[in-house]
């Protein structure tokens, strides 16, 4: 380089170009960078205030693989009510309820006088309206399959103007989620077991039930799926009496709801009835409407609230649009999670991949899932003196609204294996999902 | 929780404002990978903050502590190194001695 060039590069006004030229550079990665780190956050953002980006609403397709195996199911060998004829099935539960722990826990946390109150209050709706309904029992009152219809049929525009509206009062009517499905006979049971609840019973005679056959006075169409959320801190406390005033709770919203939206649609000229655990099958309807995914301890997951949901449905004669299944990546995930299954107390929940039957006569084979063993199930629930939720409590996908958890679901539902044991490991490791001591019920009452 | 992120947005517009006054005060020379460092380092320390704010508010303070350490802790050791190169890549290059022939 001549001395001339040097000389011209080392003047004042060229090093000040230069600065300026250099400075400017470095604003503009400046620049470049803050506004990927923008645009970044912001796509992150909005990712987590709402539905992850790879939940695929559009799939028509029932997403869980169903065989001709699958047929209707009686509803005589559901769990509950095999405790009315299952002689071998009873005397295994009489035998877990005299170990129970229940009248040395009384007065400890979780277990007092206080705690049952609670749990009575929170079933009491449930026992006045629908006494029964959440073992199964048909036609209780609120959800009686023939009330009064209004004569003067509304006319919607089409089904998709029916659907919106009967969603909106739902929600009104205080429904978490609703969705539409197409009535199926195949979730819809065989036969349908009415016990007489007020019988008195005895030990020497057996309590009196009949087989009914599932004839509805009119020809459903549409089913009309509703999620109740069940009270987040209450779940937690699983297992204890506090647990059970949740879960009372979400039957008596049940009752509520199932009640007033079937009369909301009556009101419009058109036969309807709600149920809850009677009739029908919830999950494959839940499934059907999309309101979530099955999951590997057998219930419903949804999106905004993990299994943490109590199902009730409505049968109509209206014809409703239906909804699509979704999927989120629960199933993917669920292959490698499994902390239901660690936090079952009577390993109940698999741990196995899915198969198309399960151990018991109260699995009906034929749909290819995780089967759970009912009868682990229950004799754990005797023996503890109350229900579980444990498997709801130690779910990752059961979290509040906040914005971590969004993003943490929205990450979950990325396909990639390895990835999603790693999320798996890290709700455990940051400590969700874990089954509470007697020290956490105890701060229930004192907490704000 | 609106008042976490009003709060948090202006600790992000402090940082920046902070950053760029230092850029620009110490004439400091940042290369692309140290600019990654930085915006990835400040992402993860703002993230641990609300992180933490968020789980105290849930009430769940182990949560809290491990969101600290891990994102908080990971936030720390990249800006660290991010700074140092900074630091290495701004210092004059000092000219080698001239050979003397004489």
């Amino acid at each position: 380089m001549d001395k001339k060039k040097i000389k011209a590069n080392n003047s004042p006004q060229i090093s000040n170009r230069q600065n300026h030229q250099e400075k400017k550079l470095n604003r503009r990665q400046f620049l470049l960078g803050g506004t990927a780190a923008g645009f970044s956050g912001a796509v992150l953002t909005l990712s987590a205030s709402s539905p992850p980006i790879l939940s695929s609403p559009s799939k028509a397709r029932f997403p869980i693989e169903i065989t001709d195996k699958c047929k209707r199911m009686n509803q005589k060998y559901t769990i509950f009510n095999r405790q009315l004829w299952d002689y071998e099935l009873i005397n295994k539960i009489e035998e877990a309820a005299s170990k129970s722990e229940r009248t040395s826990k009384l007065n400890q946390h979780g277990w007092s006088q206080l705690d049952y109150a609670l749990s009575e209050a929170g079933w009491t709706v449930d026992n006045k309206f629908a006494p029964g309904s959440e073992g199964g029992q048909p036609q209780t009152p609120a959800y009686d399959w023939d009330e009064p219809v209004n004569p003067k049929k509304f006319k919607f525009k089409d089904a998709k103007d029916a659907s919106k509206k009967i969603k909106k009062a739902a929600h009104f009517l205080g429904a978490s989620l609703v969705g539409i499905a197409d009535y199926d006979p195949l979730w819809t049971y065989s036969h349908l077991v009415k016990e007489n609840i007020n019988a008195e019973y005895s030990p020497e005679e057996p309590p009196q039930f009949e087989l009914i056959p599932p004839e509805f006075p009119f020809q459903p169409k549409s089913v009309v799926v509703m999620a109740v959320e069940m009270n987040y801190k209450g779940i937690s406390l699983s297992p204890s009496a506090l647990e059970e005033a949740a879960t009372g709770l979400g039957y008596s919203h049940m009752c509520a709801l199932g009640c007033s939206v079937s009369a909301f649609i009556r009101q419009l000229g058109y036969r309807a009835f709600g149920h809850g655990n009677d009739v029908s099958l919830s999950i494959p309807y839940a499934i059907a409407a999309g309101l979530g995914e099955l999951g590997r301890n057998g219930l419903l997951i949804t999106q905004e609230f993990g299994p943490r949901v109590r199902i009730v449905k409505v049968f109509t004669e209206l014809k409703l649009q239906p909804d699509r299944p979704k999927t989120f990546g629960v199933w993917q995930f669920c292959k490698t999670c499994k902390r239901c299954a660690q936090a079952c107390p009577s390993q109940a929940i698999s741990f196995g991949p899915p198969t198309l039957e399960g151990e018991t006569i109260s699995n009906n084979p034929g749909v290819l899932k995780w089967y759970i063993n009912p009868e682990k199930c229950i004799q754990f629930w005797r023996e503890n003196g109350s229900d579980c939720a444990n498997c709801i409590s130690s779910c990752p996908y059961n979290k509040l609204p906040l914005w971590n958890h969004k993003l943490g679901a929205t990450l979950a539902a990325l396909p990639i294996a390895p990835f999603q044991y790693f999320l798996a490991r890290m709700d455990n490791l940051f400590g969700y999902g874990s089954i509470r001591n007697s020290q956490a019920n105890a701060n229930f009452w004192d907490e704000d | 929780m609106d008042i976490v992120w009003f709060v948090l947005g202006g600790f992000i517009v402090l940082s920046i404002w902070c950053l760029k006054s230092q850029i620009s005060k110490n004439n400091l020379k940042i290369s692309f990978l140290s600019w990654s460092g930085l915006i990835i380092g400040l992402f993860l320390g703002f993230f641990s903050i609300a992180w933490l704010v968020t789980s105290i508010i849930e009430g769940e303070t182990r949560a809290a502590g491990l969101g600290l350490l891990i994102f908080g802790g990971l936030a720390l050791i990249i800006l660290a190194i991010t700074r140092r190169k900074i630091i290495k890549n701004s210092r004059p290059k000092t000219q080698p001695a001239k050979k003397n022939n004489s």
